[in-house]
């Protein structure tokens, strides 16, 4: 769907319609993403697009366009070697306080979607969810919440990577089986960790939905974006909103503090001290209550332990090793990253912040790796 | 980190506000502080270190009966038979009217007592040691008793008695229970090399934001008030920046008039990774080594003072001085 040029005109309803009725009458599948921003991200919008539209590297030209409505906008990329070339994304702004949440629609082909969208959020501060893989697998506890309990939840197809525990090397290649049951997943899992030592990450899903004479077809990833394929888009954006919500809950929890207090104190001969109080370190501690494995306190110690893991770009440093206590300062050395202290005691992993604040995208990288390597059902939502 | 390091984060643990935060609901430690308002306070402590006075593991201070608590970690005692046991020099420095006269200009107390703290391995010997020691201030031992460290720790008292009658039943009965710590903290008597570990990793730490916001300068005064854990003064901070680009060079480089630190865009991780393991492990002499110095301490001490004062900024006199000088 190419760009209005009444846009100063144009509405969210305007595009909802329209949308709906595309959707309805052809093939067309809608992109939904989600991304976190701050105030002052947004307010730095207009240097973020000069800067990413006067990349030598990059193929668009990036910018924003106002609607009749304030908060809804379309992110136009033409393309530099030839105008006519547009791809758009509808952006939809929701404001609370410092924080900026954008529900991005678009109706591009998925490699647009890569190579516009994806690339344009991150080379700035903007930030995609992160819902994981045992997320995924309990979609449809996720969706009978939000629908209720009437809704008939179908695991169509899974694409899944297969990590080795601990290992070096890639992944393997995604695989693709269908329909399944959940509990079907479950053996899938436990199966191949027992023939091949390997854990099952769960990266996309396709799901059907029926739910008051209403089918739902759609997609969605580990990442929390969707693939809206088929049904009513307007109850669908009630699953949308509560997907938000939820990334944003695994989001603030995994923003965690570090407040120190500084009261400094003159001394004599002009000479200063500080005397400082922790007022408060918080501590994100996700608790181990079913795990898959016997043995996930020996895949974590055994992860953690790695210098250095290049697919994931973290490093370790090993403070302490116990008998059931681990403690290791791991670094993200990956643009925007961050560093934690990550501790395991006999039944908990704990992620403490090393400075003021930790980098949501540094936790939520941990945690990922914490379901791909040491146990997949270990998850922010079940801590 | 030391078992000197780990017995200092449990002390922390049991009288800071530390929230364990589920998405049930937040289990908060910090026993003492909950139960009996202790709290603990940290500093560097420097106007004693200038004095050449031991240093103590930080101050454990109930406000509401200004009583403070000297805590002293002993992870293990000395083998030699013929030396004086530091604990001795420790003891006679907290008890000493010079240390109190500085330590009332930080807290605000009326009576202390001091508290060694130590695992339950060691606690025999320290006991005997703490006996033949002639001093006019009370001395209580706690002990760590759960090894290995669970998802809690129980610590008891196990020589002595509190002055404060709450503190000595809570701590004489029941014990006091915390998680083990999550984190490290920064000891203040952790040796150098340490430090320049932990230095180091903590500016690895950055990378990622600097790279995200193109700038790879790291400036002291900034990073300083990012990781308010650290005590060091600046111009400490600065000496330790110089040496960290000395030893690690794929890490960064130093800027000498400024101060500041400039981070390696394309630095080899795993060469980084493994010389700040290095550095972690040297001994004092392997690290004055390293940085090229006499390994006789008094000289290094010497230089480093030296250094040090490159990055002092100059003060302004006061009226008065120029008063007095006319």
């Amino acid at each position: 769907m190419s760009v209005p040029h009444y846009s100063h005109s144009y509405r969210f309803d305007n595009f909802l319609e329209e949308t709906s009725n595309l959707l309805r009458k052809s093939k067309a599948s809608l992109y939904f993403h989600i991304i976190f921003s701050t105030e002052a991200v947004w307010k730095d919008m207009p240097v973020m697009m000069e800067e990413y539209s006067q990349d030598g590297r990059r193929h668009w030209e990036v910018g924003l366009l106002k609607t009749q409505q304030e908060d809804f906008y379309i992110l136009q990329f033409v393309r530099k070697n030839d105008e006519n070339e547009k791809h758009s994304f509808f952006w939809k702004i929701m404001k609370k306080g410092e924080r900026i949440t954008i529900l991005s629609f678009s109706l591009e082909k998925f490699r647009f979607v890569q190579s516009c969208l994806n690339t344009f959020v991150n080379s700035s501060n903007m930030e995609f969810p992160w819902l994981g893989s045992a997320f995924l697998e309990n979609l449809d506890d996720f969706i009978k919440s939000t629908f209720g309990a009437d809704a008939n939840v179908e695991y169509n197809k899974i694409y899944y990577d297969l990590e080795p525990i601990g290992g070096k090397g890639k992944s393997q290649p995604n695989l693709v089986f269908s329909p399944l049951s959940k509990e079907q997943i479950l053996k899938k899992k436990q199966d191949e960790h027992k023939n091949s030592h390997k854990f099952l990450y769960i990266r996309w899903m396709k799901v059907r939905v029926f739910w008051k004479e209403e089918l739902f077809n759609f997609s969605i990833s580990d990442k929390g974006q969707i693939l809206f394929e088929k049904g009513n888009l307007i109850r669908f954006l009630e699953l949308v909103n509560a997907l938000r919500n939820m990334s944003a809950l695994y989001r603030s929890m995994a923003e965690k503090h570090f407040l120190v207090n500084v009261n400094t104190i003159s001394l004599d001969e002009g000479k200063k001290a500080d005397v400082r109080i922790i007022q408060q370190l918080e501590v994100l501690k996700l608790n181990i209550i079913n795990p898959m494995t016997e043995n996930w306190y020996e895949n974590f110690t055994n992860l953690f332990s790695i210098p250095f893991k290049p697919e994931e770009n973290l490093m370790n440093f090993v403070l302490m090793k116990g008998n059931p206590y681990f403690l290791a300062q791991v670094i993200d050395i990956e643009k925007g990253g961050s560093g934690v202290y990550l501790s395991a005691t006999e039944n908990s992993i704990r992620i403490s912040p090393s400075s003021e604040t930790t980098k949501i995208s540094t936790v939520l990288k941990v945690v990922e790796a914490v379901q791909k390597y040491v146990d997949p059902s270990i998850t922010i939502a079940g801590a | 980190m030391s078992p000197h390091s780990f017995l200092y984060g449990i002390l922390i643990s049991l009288t800071s506000s530390i929230n364990y935060v589920t998405t049930h609901s937040p289990t908060a430690n910090g026993f003492l502080k909950n139960k009996l308002h202790y709290e603990f306070k940290f500093s560097d402590f420097e106007e004693m270190r200038q004095q050449k006075m031991c240093i103590p593991d930080g101050l454990i201070i109930n406000e509401k009966k200004k009583f403070l608590i000297i805590p002293e970690c002993k992870s293990a005692i000395p083998e030699e038979a013929d030396t004086e046991p530091r604990i001795n020099h420790q003891i006679a420095s907290y008890s000493s009217k010079r240390f109190h006269k500085i330590l009332h200009k930080l807290v605000d107390y009326v009576d202390y007592e001091i508290v060694v703290f130590t695992f339950s391995d060691v606690v025999n010997s320290l006991i005997k040691q703490l006996q033949s020691i002639n001093s006019d201030a009370n001395i209580v031992m706690w002990s760590l008793e759960e090894q290995p460290y669970k998802h809690e720790v129980l610590i008891r008292k196990v020589y002595g008695n509190h002055s404060d009658q709450d503190l000595d039943q809570m701590m004489s009965l029941s014990g006091a229970v915390c998680e083990p710590p999550a984190r490290e903290f920064i000891d203040p008597d952790m040796p150098e090399p340490r430090i320049i570990f932990v230095l180091g990793s903590r500016l690895l730490c950055t990378i990622g934001e600097c790279l995200l916001n193109k700038k790879m300068v790291v400036v002291p005064s900034e990073f300083r008030r990012g990781n308010l854990d650290l005590v060091f003064p600046e111009r400490k901070l600065r000496s330790y920046f110089r040496v960290l680009s000395k030893l690690i060079p794929e890490l960064c480089s130093f800027d000498r008039k400024s101060g500041n630190i400039l981070l390696k865009r394309h630095m080899k991780p795993e060469k980084v990774h493994q010389r700040l393991q290095e550095i972690a492990q040297m001994t004092n002499q392997e690290y004055r080594k390293a940085l090229g110095y006499p390994a006789e301490e008094e000289t290094y001490r010497k230089i480093e003072k030296e250094i040090e004062e490159t990055f002092r900024p100059k003060r302004t006199p006061t009226l008065d001085e120029i008063w007095g000088e006319k």
